[in-house]
């Protein structure tokens, strides 16, 4: 089980999780009409390194030089864990993904334990404690985007729900680093 | 042999990875019936099965309010504005 902090910063800071965050899709125009296409995400978390969170707020409020200033703060989707299991978390945008079997004669399948045990790069399974009124989640890396620093700060007091504390925030921007950095080699290597 | 009687011993098999043995699992687990204690098997991965013991969760939000499961996946919204020149 991860710990959490309850108390919204003075900033936004990496580990911080906001929810109802909206990504937008796509504008456009039809004729006189503007269509703006949206996704809302129910939870996020912050994945962006905290010194340059630190340092952006602190260029902001004081008004300094730009060169410290981040337009934008890189994040991450997280679903409910019995969702993605079954492979129904991106149902409403018309993504099935696929189901993960849980169980196998009363016991955890292989690819489950590797997903609960973080063994497995791409997702980062979190067991929140009771108070932070969340249900247990899984990370997908793969999804993540970044979102406009205004607009991040303009909704952070409406929309923070808790920090990921220190250590376990720090594993997850680990786990996204090293995600992020893999090498895709291709599938059929020639002999030789 | 009756199912008591089976040996209640540590199988080990050839990790090709590592080129060590290692415990057998699946192996050990077919001689222990669900309403024995299953033996101390210290290379198993420790996890927590809580989640996967429990009904569907839906998703709580921090008011306290309990929200549909439905609404706790992302979903799209699109908004379309007349532009006025």
């Amino acid at each position: 089980m991860i710990k959490i902090d309850p108390n919204m910063g003075a900033r936004i800071s990496q580990g911080d999780i906001y929810h109802d965050v909206e990504y937008i899709e796509s504008v456009g125009v039809e004729g006189d009409i503007l269509v703006i296409n949206k996704i809302l995400y129910p939870y996020t978390i912050v994945l962006t390194q905290d010194c340059d969170l630190e340092q952006d707020y602190k260029f902001r409020i004081e008004d300094r030089l730009g060169d410290k200033i981040i337009p934008s703060v890189l994040v991450a989707p997280f679903y409910n864990a019995d969702q993605f299991f079954l492979g129904t978390q991106l149902e409403e945008l018309g993504i099935k993904m696929r189901a993960i079997q849980k169980m196998k004669k009363g016991r955890p399948t292989t690819e489950a334990r590797l997903i609960l045990n973080n063994e497995i790069p791409r997702y980062h399974y979190l067991d929140f404690p009771a108070e932070s009124h969340l249900a247990t989640s899984i990370i997908d890396f793969k999804h993540y985007f970044s979102l406009n620093t205004k607009y991040l700060v303009n909704i952070r007091t409406t929309n923070f729900v808790c920090k990921v504390s220190e250590l376990y925030r720090e594993k997850i921007s680990q786990r996204f680093a090293a995600y992020l950095s893999r090498i895709g080699l291709p599938d059929n290597m020639e002999e030789g | 042999m009756a199912e008591n009687d089976k040996p209640k011993v540590h199988a080990l098999k050839l990790d090709e990875a590592t080129g060590k043995m290692v415990l057998d699992i699946d192996s050990n687990l077919k001689y222990y019936s669900k309403k024995e204690t299953p033996p101390d098997i210290s290379l198993e991965p420790s996890i927590s099965t809580k989640l996967l013991d429990e009904k569907r969760i839906p998703d709580v939000s921090t008011s306290g309010e309990k929200k549909e499961y439905a609404e706790n996946k992302p979903r799209r919204v699109t908004i379309r504005a007349r532009i006025i020149s």
